[in-house]
């Protein structure tokens, strides 16, 4: 389901689930044309999806959502376990986190949407409960949460309905709103620690946005621009690291389209007939990338030029 | 019914559905006509879909139209299979493959294991929820539009309200309506403290490139915060370079002087950083200083356009200060042509920036300039060491000045003795009114004075006067040159070379004139020419590399075989011109001229090989690499400079960059022990065991007595098992072993490695280290012993055994023999040995066999006549033992006496000594 670059270094690890429904964490290193497997790991419950983006260069742990709604950070030098807890009661679609990795400052806090329609806050150093929680008021019909993203102590939430909800945990307040009008599959900062800059938000159907996100005007929210970028479910959209302009999309028919802000359209790549859910870039080289597909295939790529 | 479907299709449109696409638009010339986007892309569409029939020609044709007309349309966009690395041409794919294993290697050594400091992290945000997240899939929907049919709403509507509301409302709206959100001010430092260095290194990489990424965005304010984040944490040379620029484009120049202070406290001869301290130093009204920043980088850059530009500006704004304005009038005109011409060049190589500078200053807005990413790098690449530099600096400076003086010099050198006196005083005045820089009006009294001088010579033909022509000639190409007419200038230096023969000053003058026109490779030679007349002179040697990298990138690493054909034949041409010329002050043939080149480029190699050994010698690898390359391009045929290359990237743990060093090396010469080791080592580390054993062994094939390769071999081995057991365990732990043994190989090769360097001599590198390793006999035989133990739990292999045979000494140390021999069971002692029987190692093994004897018990008695038959079973036993000298017979009879005495107690019969005797020839 997800691919992640260990930070500094040239290995990467990948998550999913065993057909019999166990988790599975693999790392992998790039050892010149060829990939090896350097640890394999099975856990009880299939995981959905992980992030190194609170952990510290040093520890450079790695946290993880379950199906089951288990927030997870593991060791991976020894596969254990350094805190676990039950966040959600559904699967957590997604994670993001800030504050590790030398990027933005203050705490480290990872992020957590699931399919019980709430997005909850989580400090390592605190067991057990949220710092914060978003979730709909009772009665109202829970939407399932399909991406978040974290940026300078700001959460943007993306649900089923084509909702995009930016929260400020300053505040802890609603600051921004939207409807997309389709599911939402992810939703990016270009950078977690500059001032808002721009967001990215992929939906079914194959079009995303682009919200300006520096200048809020109080009438019409955030300007946006528009694009159809594949001819199916656009899945991820993913800022190089190195430079905050370019972006990788990834589509449900396997296909990868490479774009520069203004929406300009550089390169486009099929890799496979299946959707591709997981997608990262390299922390180190600039380029280098790792994908991962429903056809169960694992692919390393590198984008020259 | 396929009738009426035909008649369907001519009327109302084609197969594919598309109403407003019909098959008569699916047409060559309807194609060609149409201009009209959409529609383009409607039949290209249409066409694609294949539905009324595949023509491909008539795809490509519409294709191209829409392409022509909207290159970005979306109908274009194709979606290409992945590229994979066999698709790629060889040259791209190796650069990529290298790259990725470069950076891996790098990136695996420098991974952090220090232990996680104490970080001063804020305190946990307090527990809070937020109810009420409430769908906002169905906005409310305001429906105030009245319909067209509803007439009773119309007659209700007041058009006079709706409009007094509409301005109301157009009032109403404030001006501002965009509230800025972020009220967030970041700090500009950061409390970095708690970091390890590394760690510092890693943020303040992060923030300048935040800070790059917002000057790209024109966004100075917020640049200019990042990059004092970065320099907060590690002050680089290209931080507070990129932050100088950020303060000159927000017209802070105080600021930006100060900051380009800094950058060359770090780096003296940064250009960019020199560049823009005369930015804001000429704002700042320092003419003067300005002006010496701008001659710094004009010198090592004379095409430098902004420089010329600033300069221009600067001497302007000096001008208007000091001196008349006809003077500068004149000045002016003869800088324009040159600076015009150097602009439209430049403006090639710069490309296209987008510029979202918006303040009103008008130079600020010309500069095109992208905050360097890697200007660092950039700048050690050209960067000797600090005393060096300054030391250059000085004679650049010296060298300017004397440029400018040069004319006068030769003014004053020359004994106007036999000038007429009407000649001479135009001469003065010409003199005088290019000192002050009226080049045009000097030029024309040059001219006047040429044919004043030729007129009285035609009249008084006894006295010589070419060489005053000669020099007056000289002048009006100075004139010339300074005015920017190349061509005069190339005419009179001709003129010049015809007269005199071989004169620097021409030369160098006709060189900058044909390298201002692009004619690099006439410029190439005229400055080696002046070189190899007169090789001290600076400007030529300067020209000459700077001509010479021009030549490079257009021509490519070839550029040199290009010139040699053309070279020739200018030399001769100028040898025959020099030749009829009497008054020839240096006699200069062509083979001098050759053998003068070879030897300047001979002894820039050594100086460079010099620079380079010593920066290895100070640690500073990248800056070596730097040099050896310069020397490849100086001899691409001297191997040193490639294992040289090799050895800085096995230093930087550039491992497959250093075995393709060693391979072109092999490649000039195919027994370079040096590469071959090198290779091995560079393998060795990239995990290519079955590589470095191949180099190994032809390295000891080409010197058996080489110990650190011998050493290495071993310790390959080793590795390469340990590596195979790897793969079948996949073992974390046993991963831990290689690292310490490599971590051992690598204290051994280091010294070797100083080694090198010290014996500037290619070939006395291993040489010296083995005469070394002799001296400390007994610490180097304890070290093979150390390696031969390691291996002794497991059956040697033919190969290995051999190895360690060749590889022990002195050759009488029999129990080093016997430790390796202690390995192997008697009955696979001949494969071991093979065909590689020698007398010396039939003596051995008597002696070998003695010492068993000495222990007296059974098992080594049997041992003892078991080496000795297993040897005589041996290949090529028979033709040994035939070569064996009395001495050597009588040493292994001795061992045969033993044998038969000790009977009683081995399990062999006394028939067998015997027999044992008549198989050695005893």
């Amino acid at each position: 389901y997800d691919c992640k670059w260990i930070p500094r270094s040239a290995r990467f690890v990948t998550l999913g689930s065993h057909p019999r429904g166990t988790g599975s964490i693999n790392v992998f290193e790039i050892n010149h044309r060829e990939l090896q497997v350097v640890k394999e790991f099975e856990c009880p419950t299939s995981l959905k999806c992980g992030t190194f983006a609170a952990s510290s260069l040093q520890s450079r742990n790695l946290a993880t959502g379950d199906f089951k709604g288990k927030l997870s950070v593991w060791d991976l030098d020894t596969m254990k376990t350094t805190y676990s807890t039950d966040a959600h009661s559904e699967i957590i679609n997604s994670i993001d986190g800030v504050g590790g990795l030398g990027i933005g400052e203050g705490a480290p806090e990872i992020v957590t949407g699931s399919r019980d329609g709430s997005v909850k806050v989580w400090d390592v150093r605190q067991k057990d409960t949220p710092v914060a929680c978003m979730e709909p008021e009772e009665g109202e019909d829970k939407r399932d949460c399909w991406s978040v993203a974290n940026e300078d102590r700001c959460v943007c939430a993306g649900y089923d309905n084509g909702d995009v909800k930016m929260f400020d945990l300053r505040t802890m307040a609603l600051k921004w709103e939207t409807n997309v009008k389709n599911g939402v599959c992810c939703v990016e900062f270009d950078r977690k620690d500059i001032a808002m800059n721009k967001l990215v938000v992929s939906s079914l159907e194959g079009k995303f946005k682009v919200f300006d996100v520096r200048t809020l005007n109080p009438k019409s929210g955030f300007t946006s621009l528009t694009e159809k970028a594949h001819k199916s479910t656009v899945w991820l959209a993913r800022h190089l690291p190195q430079n905050r302009d370019v972006f990788m999309t990834t589509g449900g028919a396997g296909s990868l389209s490479l774009w520069k802000y203004d929406l300009q359209y550089l390169q486009n790549s099929t890799i496979s007939t299946q959707p591709v859910c997981g997608f990262d870039w390299s922390p180190d080289k600039l380029g280098l990338c790792v994908t991962v597909a429903f056809d169960q295939a694992l692919r390393v790529l590198i984008v020259t030029k | 019914k396929n009738y009426k479907k035909m008649a369907e299709l001519l009327q109302n449109g084609t197969a594919a559905g598309s109403k407003d696409v019909t098959l008569d638009m699916m047409d060559y010339k309807y194609i060609d006509n149409c201009n009209d986007v959409k529609e383009l892309e409607r039949i290209f569409r249409a066409l694609k879909s294949g539905k009324d029939g595949y023509f491909p020609h008539l795809i490509s044709h519409c294709e191209n139209k829409v392409r022509e007309i909207n290159p970005r349309s979306k109908e274009l966009r194709k979606l290409n299979p992945i590229t994979r690395t066999k698709d790629l041409p060889e040259e791209e794919a190796k650069l990529i493959t290298n790259g990725i294993s470069d950076w891996r290697s790098e990136i695996s050594s420098c991974e952090t294991t220090t232990n996680p400091a104490d970080e001063e992290l804020p305190p946990i945000r307090q527990a809070t929820t937020f109810k009420g997240n409430k769908s906002t899939s169905d906005p409310p929907k305001k429906n105030n539009r009245i319909r067209s049919y509803d007439y009773k709403s119309w007659d209700k509507f007041d058009a006079d309200n709706e409009c007094a509301k509409v301005d109301k409302k157009i009032e109403g709206t404030p001006s501002i309506p965009i509230a800025s959100v972020s009220t967030f001010k970041m700090p500009d430092k950061i409390n970095g403290s708690w970091l390890s260095d590394s760690e510092k290194l890693i943020r303040a990489g992060i923030e300048k490139d935040k800070g790059n990424e917002a000057f790209k965005a024109a966004d100075y304010d917020e640049a200019l915060i990042y990059y004092s984040r970065s320099i907060s944490l590690s002050r680089t040379a290209a931080s507070i370079n990129n932050r100088a620029l950020s303060y000159i484009r927000l017209q802070r120049w105080k600021e930006a002087e100060s900051d380009c202070n800094d950058v060359l406290q770090l780096e003296p001869e940064n250009l960019k950083a020199k560049l823009r301290r005369a930015t804001a130093r000429k704002e700042l009204l320092k003419y003067v200083e300005a002006k010496t920043d701008l001659q710094f980088v004009l010198e090592m850059e004379p095409h430098n356009s902004r420089a010329l530009k600033i300069l221009e500006e600067v001497e302007q704004k000096l001008g208007k200060k000091s001196s008349g304005d006809a003077v500068e009038a004149s000045k002016k005109s003869g800088r324009k042509m040159i600076i015009t011409e150097v602009s439209s060049d430049e403006e090639n190589t710069e490309g296209p920036v987008t510029n979202h500078c918006d303040s009103g200053n008008k130079t600020v807005k010309k500069e095109e300039e992208i905050p360097e990413e890697k200007s660092s790098e950039i700048f050690t690449t050209e960067r000797v060491d600090d005393q060096n530099s300054k030391m250059e600096d000085s004679v650049k400076e010296t060298i300017s000045h004397t440029e400018n003086l040069e004319i006068e010099d030769a003014i004053v050198n020359t004994p106007p003795a036999e000038m007429p006196e009407a000649v001479l005083r135009i001469k003065n005045l010409a003199k005088e009114s290019f000192l002050s820089g009226q080049y045009s009006e000097a030029a024309n009294q040059y001219s006047k004075a040429i044919k004043m001088i030729i007129k009285i010579a035609e009249e008084n033909t006894n006295a010589d006067h070419s060489h005053n022509v000669a020099m007056l000639y000289n002048n009006k190409a100075a004139c010339c040159l300074k005015m920017g007419d190349d061509r005069e200038c190339i005419a009179n230096c001709n003129e010049v070379l015809v007269l005199k023969g071989m004169d620097t000053k021409a030369l160098i003058r006709r060189a900058c004139a044909f390298e201002h026109l692009e004619k690099y490779k006439q410029a190439y030679l005229d400055f080696r020419s002046a070189q190899s007349i007169d090789w001290r002179i600076k400007h030529a040697q300067d020209g000459a590399n700077r001509v010479a990298k021009h030549l490079r990138d257009i021509h490519g690493p070839n550029w040199k075989t290009m010139l040699t054909e053309n070279k020739v034949l200018t030399e001769t041409s100028q040898s025959n011109v020099s030749s009829p010329a009497k008054f020839e002050t240096k006699p200069s043939s062509e083979a001098d001229i050759e053998k003068k080149k070879e030897e300047i480029r001979r002894s820039l190699f050594e100086k460079l090989k010099t620079e380079g050994n010593s920066e290895v010698k100070r640690g500073n690898y990248e800056k070596a690499v730097v040099c050896y390359t310069k020397c490849m391009d100086m001899c691409p045929n001297e191997v040193a400079s490639y294992t040289n290359r090799a050895l800085c990237y096995l230093k930087l743990n550039k491992s497959v960059s250093a075995s393709s060093d060693c391979t072109e090396a092999l490649k000039r010469d195919p027994k370079n022990i040096k590469a071959l080791f090198r290779r091995a080592q560079a393998n060795k580390n990239l995990k290519n065991y079955e590589k470095a054993c191949q180099d190994l062994n032809q390295v000891l094939k080409l010197e058996p007595e080489n110990k650190s390769a011998n050493t290495e071999l071993v310790a390959v081995k080793k590795l390469k098992r340990n590596f195979n057991d790897e793969d079948f365990l996949v073992k974390p732990a046993s991963s831990v072993k290689s690292d310490v043994s490599t971590a051992k190989v690598e204290t051994r090769k280091r010294k070797i490695i100083i080694e090198d360097v010290e014996s500037d001599e290619e070939t006395t590198g291993f040489i010296s280290d083995s005469q070394i390793s002799s001296v400390t006999d007994d610490s180097r035989s304890s070290q093979t012993s150390g390696v031969s133990s390691k291996c002794l739990d497991t059956v040697p292999t033919p190969y290995e055994f051999g190895n360690a045979w060749n590889a022990v000494h002195p050759k009488n140390a029999v129990s080093e023999y016997k430790r390796i021999l202690d390995r192997a069971p008697v009955d696979i002692i001949p494969a071991l040995v093979t065909n590689k029987t020698t007398d010396h190692m039939i003596v051995t093994f008597s002696k070998i066999a003695r010492y068993h004897l000495i222990a007296g018990e059974k098992e080594e008695v049997d041992r003892a006549y078991g080496i000795l038959l297993a040897l005589s079973k041996a290949q090529r036993f028979n033709m040994a033992a035939m070569f064996l000298s009395e001495k050597d017979k009588k040493c292994v009879l001795s061992a045969m006496d033993d044998l038969e005495s000790a009977e009683d107690i081995g399990s062999y019969v006394k028939s067998d000594i015997e027999n044992l005797r008549v198989t050695y020839m005893l």
